[in-house]
């Protein structure tokens, strides 16, 4: 079996690769590109709560609560594309010595964190504010696959070479830092993130507590070698009672125990005698009986209760249906911490139209309180965004919208006859338009994601008397948004000349950016897109008509 | 009774069945709530316009009285015994809404708001037959002081009615105009709540209108992004004035705004009026008060496009029911 599961971690590891390398708009045609994020129950359960919808494929999330719920958290173990990497990265950094290695696979309170985390996350989902996609396992990776990994691995051959990546993403560096932390820290220990950080895991394991399956231990035959704490990546425990709630399925201690005291089983009755085990994690004795070290509330102890029979058979630990053990007032905490964060970030007033001029969002985007509800900040937007455009927001949305997608211009543009953004966003936060939604053809109004503004003070014709209009070249809407006048003016030698002076109409002007693009001013362009007037927000500051 | 073997973990049967519930419980809620919560809320529903109702009473249509004098109260009382008694209008029971013009925090008598005592009068006149008033505007300023600094906080309450200060919650999208504004935000739950509605305008000179009057004065009832209607003032306005239909409004202009309107903020821009106007008919009552800022009505795009549009008549001296009375 556990050659089974690491079959499984490649499969999925593979597929995760494939995925991304089919996310692209030579390569899509509707493959499930989304299924990894779909399947992240924390991503599902958070959307839920924060927007009431549960969108697209996002049901594999809940279907994956459900088979947690019944045989825990294999997810963790068998699918996750992360845990995959950082179970790899583990085994690599694993010391040599036994003794080593069970103390680093020991049960930590610090574990209890991620749950915390959850929590709080959960919290502040239920006001509108999703911020799961910071931690989710899922969100996390494939943010870092786009901005890091996949760009690395379309152009290794020109970084070699020349030192340039075709690709850019504003704050890539801090993903790669991350990420490298993230694999290091499994030197200290092995699976750092999934035991301590990881709220999807969390998420699991709170829907694991009644699990239906899990490992049990024969401790008859046992004979506390610790070999079975020295290859759990998970630390749940397993040469006492396993905790469910931590354990990854993952196979390694029923296959390295060599007194095969240990085994998966599904849990069921049988008739016998009662007979009630304490256990500390060291020894297990009739109840009844005194343990040479005493009971401490919350660690490794418990009680279960048996049935023995006649002959005096010692059955099989099986591990209580209890849950991670967090007083509820820590839990209590944790959630008021969350909604401590979101009356803090909304404070910044990033629902609201002023302030936000950079927050250029994709076309197809909900209004922006909706975005923010469904947004998961995975990042495949970007992802597929044939000219680079899309972004993740470092400031230009505020906290809440922190590596939320945005156009910045200086980088790409929004392609006139493209909706890729939009059919690989998993939570409907950017909704799939086909290109006549977006043009508005035949009827109605073309998607307007912000406006062009000309900066006199650096363009050409304005500024330096010169006849430039690249951006009126360029302008893709029909008619053009971008018009010129003829106005002659006086040249420093006193010259009478006629210049083709640029102006925007604000009611073609869908805000694509390609003249802020295109424009020589390269470093600060003369025009400029900022967001007002977007679709979205209701009606443009524009109106059309006799004034 | 059976012998376990090795390889059965055995719990009590109570024990298992609590589990398995728990488990069984746990995936069905997970499976049941993707299933219902999928796809339902996908597209938001977009914002259906609601309809703002006429408040007219029927048989009053064409209404204009021009009163004279220096008692704004009595001028007040004596208008609406000119209009047939504040009974025509408002029956016991009502719920009255009035938009007084509060649009400034600047004491009354800078002319840039609706005179307290005229305010105070239609109040307890309204009072008096049996209605419940509520007095709103979105002003430009914060509305709480424009409200106190105006003086019409004090008159509304001493008067026996209730200040409706302006919150999010009371805005939502309704129909008005076709020309240019289409659906806006506007202060629907008041305009719900309201059987009857009384506009209470000031008059005064507009620097991009030439004049700010009776129709106005319902930009007060518009919320979010009013500012972008200015590209298209007369529109908007005439536009607002097809889609409100008051039940009566009654134009202050005891002190005139003459110059640096709307705002003013010195009392070297307003002069005393000693007149108010109180009618039905939106365009003649603006056409007539236009006369006393020195504006002819055929200089005001507003009142001329009300014109065509069939909202009045501007020629208000040729009303059947026009009447002049000094106080």
């Amino acid at each position: 079996m556990r050659a089974l599961r690491i079959y499984y971690q490649v499969f999925f590891l593979s597929l995760w690769v494939l995925f991304f390398w089919l996310c692209a708009q030579e390569r899509l045609r509707g493959y499930p590109v989304t299924w990894f994020l779909d399947s992240s129950a924390l991503n599902a359960l958070g959307a839920l709560l924060a927007s009431w919808n549960v969108a697209h494929w996002m049901w594999l999330g809940f279907l994956l609560l459900a088979l947690t719920a019944l045989v825990g958290r294999v997810f963790c173990g068998w699918l996750c594309p992360l845990g995959t990497v950082l179970h790899l990265a583990s085994w690599l950094a694993e010391p040599r010595a036994t003794a080593t290695r069970i103390a680093r696979n020991r049960w930590l309170p610090l574990q209890n964190i991620k749950y915390l985390l959850t929590v709080g996350l959960l919290a502040a989902a239920v006001l509108g504010v999703l911020q799961v996609g910071l931690f989710d396992p899922i969100a996390l990776f494939a943010r870092v696959t786009t901005v890091f990994f996949a760009p690395l691995a379309t152009d290794a051959n020109s970084f070699l070479r020349a030192g340039t990546l075709h690709r850019s993403f504003q704050g890539a560096v801090w993903w790669a830092v991350l990420f490298v932390a993230m694999l290091a820290l499994n030197a200290w220990r092995p699976r750092f993130w999934c035991r301590y950080v990881c709220p999807l895991g969390a998420l699991l394991g709170f829907a694991s507590r009644w699990v239906l399956g899990a490992v049990t231990r024969d401790p008859q035959r046992c004979t506390t070698c610790g070999t079975c704490e020295a290859v759990c990546p998970a630390a749940c425990s397993p040469s006492t009672l396993v905790k469910t709630h931590e354990c990854f399925v993952c196979w390694n201690c029923i296959e390295r125990c060599p007194e095969r005291a240990l085994s998966w089983q599904w849990i069921y009755a049988r008739r016998g005698k009662s007979c009630a085990h304490v256990t500390n994690g060291r020894q297990t004795v009739p109840a009844g009986a005194v343990l040479s070290e005493p009971i401490r509330p919350g660690s490794e102890t418990s009680v279960q209760q048996h049935r023995s029979f006649a002959g005096g058979y010692q059955d099989r630990l099986i591990p209580p249906a209890t849950g991670p053990s967090l007083p509820r007032r820590r839990l209590l905490a944790a959630a008021l911490a969350g909604v401590a964060w979101a009356v803090g970030v909304r404070l910044a007033g990033t629902t609201r139209p002023r302030g936000f001029p950079l927050r250029i969002r994709p076309p197809g985007a909900l209004p922006e309180n909706e975005f923010l509800a469904r947004c998961l900040k995975c990042g495949l937007c970007m992802k597929i965004c044939p000219t680079n455009v899309l972004q993740p927001a470092l400031t230009e949305a505020g906290v809440e919208g922190f590596l939320t997608p945005i156009l910045n211009m200086r980088i790409g543009y929004c392609e006139l006859n493209c909706t890729l953004c939009g059919q690989v966003c998993p939570s409907g936060a950017i909704q799939r338009l086909t290109i006549a939604q977006k043009l508005g053809h035949p009827h109605g109004q073309p998607i307007k994601i912000g406006t062009a503004f000309f900066d006199r003070g650096r363009c050409l014709p304005w500024a330096m008397q010169r006849n430039c209009v690249v951006c009126q070249e360029v302008c893709p809407v029909s008619p053009k948004a971008i018009y010129t006048l003829d106005e002659q003016i006086v040249v420093r030698d006193g010259k009478r000349i006629v210049l083709h002076r640029p102006y925007v109409d604000p009611a073609q002007c869908i805000g694509c950016g390609l003249c802020q693009r295109e424009c020589p001013v390269e470093d600060l362009p003369a025009i400029r897109v900022s967001a007002v007037g977007e679709s979205r927000a209701g009606g443009s500051f524009y109106l059309s008509g006799e004034t | 009774m059976t012998h376990g073997s090795e390889n059965h973990p055995l719990v009590t049967r109570r024990a298992l069945l609590k589990r398995a519930a728990g488990a069984v419980a746990t995936a069905s809620l997970a499976g049941l709530t993707g299933w219902l919560f999928h796809q339902r809320r996908l597209v938001p529903a977009s914002h259906s316009a609601a309809e703002i109702p006429s408040f007219a009473v029927s048989g009053t249509e064409g209404m204009l009285v021009l009163v004279r004098g220096t008692s704004p109260a009595a001028m007040v009382a004596a208008a609406l015994a000119e209009l047939g008694g504040i009974a025509r209008f408002i029956k016991p029971g009502d719920r009255v809404l009035i938009k007084p013009n509060c649009a400034f925090d600047r004491p009354a008598h800078f002319g840039a708001t609706t005179s307290p005592e005229v305010l105070a009068e239609v109040v307890r006149q309204c009072r008096a037959a049996g209605a419940e008033v509520r007095v709103t505007d979105n002003p430009i300023n914060n509305a709480e002081g424009c409200f106190v600094k105006s003086g019409l906080h004090d008159a509304t309450k001493r008067a026996g009615g209730t200040v409706w200060l302006p919150t999010p919650a009371l805005f939502g999208s309704a129909r008005v105009g076709t020309a240019v504004i289409g659906p806006w935000e506007v202060l629907l739950a008041p305009l719900r709540w309201a059987t009857k509605l009384i506009g209470v305008p000031t008059a005064k000179s507009h620097n991009l209108s030439r004049v700010s009057l009776a129709m106005k004065n319902w930009y007060g009832f518009l919320g979010h992004g009013r500012a972008r209607l200015h590209q298209v003032i007369h529109d908007a306005i005439a536009d607002l004035a097809a889609f409100i239909t008051p039940t009566l409004v009654i134009i202050d202009g005891t002190r005139l705004l003459m110059t640096n309107g709307p705002t003013g903020g010195s009392l070297a821009d307003v002069v005393p009026g000693n007149v108010i106007a109180a009618g039905t008919d939106q365009v003649a009552l603006d056409a007539l008060a236009c006369t006393w800022l020195n504006v002819a009505p055929s200089e005001v795009g507003f009142i001329e496009r009300s014109a065509q549009r069939g909202l009045g008549s501007p020629d208000w001296r040729a009303l059947p029911h026009f009447k002049e009375v000094q106080v």
